[in-house]
C-alpha cells in the first residue's frame, strides 16, 4: 500500500522543501521506499536541499512530455537507501504540466514506492493544483505568523474543495522563547483558527540553514533538537504511537537536552 | 395547474387539505367539491383548512367560496396561503427577506476559512468557526456557534431588523444591510457569546 502526500503551505518561505526532503530521508532511513516528487517547476529548490543538484538530468518535465521514462528521471540519493527524487524542470514554468499528467505519474509512482512525497509550490494556482491532483494526504506547513496562518487556513479550505479530506499541520519554526515572552503566537492559538490535527512543532534552528546549504537533511543529526522534531513526526505519520516533543517548558537548554535525550533512549 | 394532487391529513387545524399552485378560483372550487363529495359523512360539521399558493385568486372569490361550501356540505373552509419562500429553498436575490422570526434556513457544517464564501436567501446557522478572510452572507439572521473572525453579512438584501450572533465575535467586519461596522483597533478578545444588531434605525 502507497500513500501519496502532499507537503504545501500556501505562504513561500515556511519551509515546505525542508519538511519534505527530512520527513522523506527520515522515511527511506526507517526502510520504506520514498520517493520526492519537486513540482516547483522554474523555481525548483528540493534537489539544492537535498544535494542532488548536480546529478540532475531528465526531470518531470522530460516524463511528461515523453523525451524520458520516469525511472530515468528518479535520482537515487546514495547515502540513504530506497530515496529517490523526481526534479522539477528549471527551465520551464507551471503550465508545463497539468493535473491528469501529475496523476498519471504518481499512479505510476505508486507501483514501485511505499510513500510519494509531493512538494508544492507557494501559491495558488496552476503549480498547486497539480501538487495536490494526485495526492491521498496533504500536510499543511506554517509558521507561527499571522500571515502564514492565514494562508495555511486558504490551503486548508482548496484542499477540502478538492477532495483532500485528510490533511494535518505542522508547525514550523516556533521560537518558545518569543512564544513564552508573547511576542509569537503560541501553537493554542495556531490551533484555534486553523482546527485540523497536529502532526508535529519544528523548533527554529539555525542548524537547519548550515544542513540545507550543504545538503544534508537534518534528520541525520541526532544532536540536533529540529532535527528530532523532525523524525518524532515523521514516527507519527506512518502510524507510531509518538508523543509531540514538549518545547513549551521552562527548563533550560540543558534540561532541554535531557528531556530530549530520555525521549531518544525510550525508543 | 402543476400539480392536481389533493393530500389530506389531520392537524391541529382540523383536517387539512394541502394543494399547490392555485390560479384559478373554479378549478379549486372542483378541486374541495370533489374531496368533499367523495366522503361526505367524513367532512360534515368538520373544521377543514385548506392549504396552497395563491397566484392571483382574490380574497372576495375565497369568501364566496368558503360561504358556498358551509351551505351546501356544512363544512367550515379556512383558507391558508402558503408562502413562496416555505416551498422555495430562498428569497429571490433583490427580495427584502421577512422571515427573521421563522423562515428558511440554511444550516452550515464546518469552518468557513479564508478565501471562501457561504451565502443564503434565507437565515443563516453555522456550525463552526468563520476565520479571517471568510465570508458569511445571508439575507436573514446569522447565528454562528463558534468564533466569528472574518466578515458576517446579515440582512443583505436590505432588512435592517436582522442579527449577527456568535459564541465569540471578534470579526475583522459586521455588516448589516447597508451599515457597515468595523472592530476596534484594540485587540480585546472576546469572552462571552455577542449579538450584532442595528440600534437606531
Amino acid at each position: 500500500m502507497s500513500e501519496v502526500i502532499v507537503i504545501t503551505s500556501g505562504k513561500g518561505g515556511v519551509g515546505k522543501t525542508t519538511t519534505t526532503a527530512n520527513i522523506g530521508t527520515y522515511l527511506s532511513m526507517k526502510g520504506f521506499k520514498t520517493a520526492l516528487v519537486d513540482t516547483d517547476i522554474g523555481l525548483r529548490n528540493l534537489d539544492v536541499v537535498m544535494g542532488l543538484e548536480n546529478r540532475i538530468v531528465y526531470d518531470l518535465v522530460d516524463v511528461v512530455e515523453g523525451q524520458c521514462r520516469l525511472k530515468q528521471a528518479l535520482i537515487k540519493d546514495k547515502r540513504f537507501d530506497g530515496l529517490y527524487l523526481l526534479p522539477a524542470a528549471q527551465t520551464r514554468d507551471k503550465t508545463a504540466v497539468n493535473p491528469e499528467q501529475m496523476r498519471a505519474i504518481t499512479e505510476e509512482l505508486r507501483q514501485d514506492f511505499d510513500y510519494i512525497l509531493i512538494d508544492c509550490p507557494a501559491g495558488i494556482e496552476q503549480g498547486f493544483k497539480n501538487a495536490i491532483a494526485g495526492a491521498d494526504r496533504a500536510l499543511v506547513v506554517t509558521t507561527p505568523e499571522v500571515s502564514a496562518v492565514r494562508d495555511a487556513d486558504r490551503i486548508i479550505g482548496l484542499l477540502e474543495a478538492s477532495d483532500v479530506r485528510d490533511h494535518m499541520l505542522i508547525i514550523n519554526r516556533i521560537k518558545m522563547d518569543m512564544v513564552k515572552r508573547g511576542d509569537m503566537m503560541n501553537i493554542d492559538d495556531i490551533m484555534d483558527i486553523l482546527a485540523i490535527d497536529l502532526l508535529g512543532v519544528i523548533p527554529d534552528d539555525e542548524n537547519i540553514v548550515i544542513s540545507t546549504n550543504k545538503g544534508e537533511p537534518i534528520v541525520v543529526d541526532e544532536k540536533s533538537l529540529a532535527g528530532q522534531a523532525y523524525r518524532n513526526l515523521t514516527q507519527r505519520l506512518i502510524g507510531e504511537d509518538v508523543p509531540i516533543i514538549n518545547l513549551d517548558t521552562n527548563y533550560g537548554l540543558i534540561d532541554r537536552l535531557k528531556s530530549l535525550f530520555k525521549i531518544s533512549s525510550s525508543r | 395547474m402543476l400539480n392536481d394532487y389533493v393530500k389530506i391529513h389531520g392537524s391541529k387545524d382540523g383536517l387539512v387539505i394541502i394543494t399547490s399552485d392555485v390560479s384559478d378560483i373554479d378549478a379549486l372550487k372542483e378541486k374541495i367539491i370533489n374531496r368533499i363529495e367523495r366522503s361526505l359523512t367524513f367532512f360534515k360539521g368538520a373544521q377543514l383548512t385548506v392549504k396552497f399558493r395563491n397566484l392571483g385568486v382574490d380574497e372576495k372569490s375565497l369568501d364566496e367560496l368558503k360561504e358556498f361550501v358551509l351551505e351546501n356540505y356544512g363544512v367550515n373552509v379556512r383558507f391558508k396561503k402558503i408562502q413562496e419562500r416555505h416551498l422555495k429553498n430562498v428569497t429571490s436575490e433583490n427580495d427584502i427577506f421577512d422571515g427573521l422570526e421563522e423562515g428558511m434556513t440554511k444550516f452550515y457544517k464546518g469552518t468557513v476559512r479564508s478565501g471562501q464564501i457561504v451565502k443564503y436567501y434565507g437565515n443563516l446557522v453555522v456550525l463552526g468557526d468563520v476565520n479571517p478572510g471568510g465570508i458569511v452572507q445571508a439575507s436573514g439572521n446569522i447565528i454562528i456557534m463558534g468564533t466569528l473572525r472574518g466578515i458576517a453579512h446579515a440582512g443583505m438584501s436590505g432588512n435592517l431588523d436582522s442579527i449577527i450572533a456568535a459564541s465569540k465575535i471578534n470579526a475583522m467586519q459586521l455588516r448589516i444591510s447597508n451599515i457597515i461596522s468595523r472592530s476596534p483597533d484594540n485587540d480585546i478578545e472576546a469572552l462571552y457569546p455577542e449579538i450584532a444588531l442595528v440600534k437606531k434605525k
